[in-house]
């Protein structure tokens, strides 16, 4: 008896289980195939994660901006502040962030959950930590973006380097990087023939 | 004749001590195990031990073989794999429990799990390019993993949760993140129960002069972790100090016996000696360690006299015979030998294939002992040690991570297997001893 309810308990937690690995699978599946595109453009870094391999780590070229001064509470130190960041997208077809709010946003797709950095030097100025920062790439090309990228002023200003994140319900999932419309591991394997 | 397991135990424990020290002769030391039988002092914790260990070098290979970022795979292959990895799993834990199979197999199982736990997320936040730091990651896997340490009653899961746990706190506190805080107060909450069973199991086992290995090893572990996180390690010259708790070690070591003597149990001071000579001897099987201590100039003079010090003393065991197993009174006079030759490059890399070759045979030469004296702990040991070395080996090359990872999980296979063939043969053979007795 003691150990049917025992297995009962475990299957139950094994379906917990899976039902966090699946909802988050369904989750961003469904961002990716029905979320509005933006485009960011990047200036991207070479680090790497124990667990879940080589990343290149991703500044984002337009990651200041004002806001209103009761945005930040006064009184209070913050190391990030959660809210919300409304997008705009300019005519070349790129991305620039262009109001941050302390509520969420009227039903629109040009948001997303973000957080805040205050500028204690210009209290009327923020810094955007984006929530997608990385893209995860094979152990062999991460470096190789690395030298061809980050090492090289020249590059990044004859380049539009950029990634394309698909926004759904103010959460964006990447969907790829790009250097000049080409995807990067295709990018970066042509780099490597030649 | 009335035969107390307890006193067995012991008493084969001291055999090959007084045969060592030439008290008794390997005949009659054959014939007195005969009389009483034989019981060896934690036999059913060593086979548990090291079938955690094998979970983990197949989980740990697991990690690696799909950090490698198979850039290939469809994103739906990958979610899959990942489905398909907690399955496998789940069915283990399944079966454990169905079957109401022993601590070894609920402590493998239940390691396995959650490591195939913490590899579905990975996968999981890899493939959907997901952001957030380690600990964030570490956070969600230890909210999903609990249930499992509960139902298997797994102590390694728990002890796992111990060292991840003050981190994720740490790096929450630090950043405030104010949010994940809380919720690691509840986390806290959650796994107070199991934390408390196994803190309470563990200061009665102590009592009872039971599991002070895993103990020592465990809370070893726990401080080391900290002070890695507190960059301790990065402030002054550590090898020196690697080095001083070396001869301190292997002096206490060699007075005390206990590398003739080697077992699970018993005082805890000499497993402590016994385990970490041979930590530091994987960890001069690197190359950077031994220029380390030859090239750093604050210590190198006191590591040179440290080192000859301690090859004087282990001439000295080799004229006492049968006091110290050769092999370990040689080990400082090698090390002395290589301190000399290293400032040439091609002999210095001949010396660090000799020096690993010399701890593998040091190894091989532990199975062997343990094979012919039906000491289990003495066979897992020198297997232990020599996993480590050669997974050491794959570390250091400059293979791929999927290159390693298959070295992890074939290691970690051939781990169990073995595991499972020793503990037959000498459990069948303990047997046949105390049946004719």
């Amino acid at each position: 008896m003691k150990r049917k309810i025992i297995i009962s308990i475990f299957a139950l937690a094994a379906i917990v289980q899976l039902a966090v690995l699946g909802s988050s699978i369904v989750r961003y599946e469904n961002i990716l195939t029905t979320g509005k595109v933006w485009k960011f453009e990047i200036e991207p870094v070479d680090p790497y994660d124990i667990l879940r391999g080589r990343y290149v780590r991703l500044r984002f070229k337009k990651r200041k901006l004002k806001v209103a001064s009761d945005f930040f509470d006064a009184e209070k130190y913050y190391y990030r502040k959660n809210g919300y960041l409304v997008l705009n997208k300019k005519t070349d077809g790129f991305t620039e962030p262009l109001e941050a709010m302390n509520a969420r946003p009227e039903s629109d797709a040009n948001w997303i959950k973000c957080q805040f950095r205050r500028n204690y030097r210009n209290k009327a100025e923020a810094e955007v930590s984006y929530p997608f920062d990385r893209f995860f790439m094979n152990e062999k090309l991460a470096p190789e973006a690395d030298k061809v990228m980050r090492r090289n002023s020249e590059f990044m200003k004859n380049n539009r380097v950029y990634i394309t994140v698909r926004v759904k319900d103010g959460i964006g999932v990447i969907e790829n990087f790009w250097v000049d419309d080409t995807p990067i591991a295709d990018f970066l394997r042509q780099e490597m023939k030649k | 004749m009335k035969k107390d397991k307890k006193h067995i135990k012991w008493l084969n424990g001291e055999l090959p001590l007084w045969q060592e020290k030439g008290l008794i002769s390997p005949e009659s030391s054959r014939q007195i195990q005969d009389l009483y039988g034989y019981q060896e002092a934690g036999f059913h914790w060593t086979v548990v031990i090291f079938a955690i260990f094998g979970a983990l070098l197949i989980g740990g290979g697991l990690i690696m073989v799909f950090g490698h970022n198979w850039d290939l795979l469809a994103r739906g292959v990958k979610a899959s794999l990942a489905f398909g990895l907690v399955l496998a799993g789940q069915g283990v834990a399944a079966f454990t429990l169905w079957e109401s199979k022993g601590t070894a197999w609920r402590e493998g199982s239940a390691v396995f799990l959650n490591l195939a736990l913490l590899t579905g997320l990975a996968i999981i936040g890899q493939t959907y390019q997901l952001g957030g730091n380690l600990e964030r990651l570490l956070f969600w896997w230890m909210m999903i993993s609990f249930p499992t340490c509960y139902l298997l009653k797994s102590r390694a899961s728990t002890v796992i949760y111990l060292l991840v746990l003050p981190c994720c706190f740490m790096e929450f506190t630090q950043n405030n993140r104010s949010e994940l805080v809380k919720a690691t107060y509840f986390l806290v909450i959650g796994w107070a129960p199991i934390l408390w069973l196994t803190v309470k199991s563990w200061i009665s086992y102590y009592r009872r002069g039971e599991e002070r290995l895993i103990t020592a090893v465990s809370f070893l572990s726990i401080f080391s972790s900290l002070a890695i996180y507190h960059e301790a390690y990065y402030h002054g010259n550590i090898m020196f100090a690697i080095l001083c708790f070396f001869c301190i070690s292997y002096l206490f070591a060699v007075e005390a016996g206990v590398l003739n003597s080697l077992t699970l149990m018993g005082n805890p001071l000499a497993r402590f000696t016994e385990f970490y000579i041979f930590v530091f001897m994987s960890i001069m099987t690197f190359r950077d360690a031994f220029k380390e201590i030859m090239l750093r100039d604050s210590t190198m003079s006191l590591n040179i006299v440290l080192v000859v010090l301690l090859a004087i003393y282990g001439g000295f065991m080799l004229t006492r015979k049968n006091y110290c197993p050769a092999l370990f009174a040689l080990y400082p006079l090698l090390v002395l030998a290589g301190m000399l030759i290293f400032t040439n490059a091609t002999l210095a890399a001949i010396f660090m294939i000799v020096l690993n070759l010399y701890f593998g045979v040091i190894c091989v030469s532990l199975i062997m002992k343990g094979e012919r004296e039906r000491r289990l702990f003495h066979v897992f040991f020198g297997m232990f040690w020599l996993s480590l070395l050669i997974f050491l080996r794959f570390i250091d090359s400059d293979l791929e991570l999927i290159g390693k990872g298959i070295a992890f999980i074939i290691i970690g296979i051939g781990f169990l297997v073995a595991n499972i063939f020793f503990a037959k043969r000498i459990r069948s053979a303990q047997k046949e001893v105390t049946h004719e007795a």
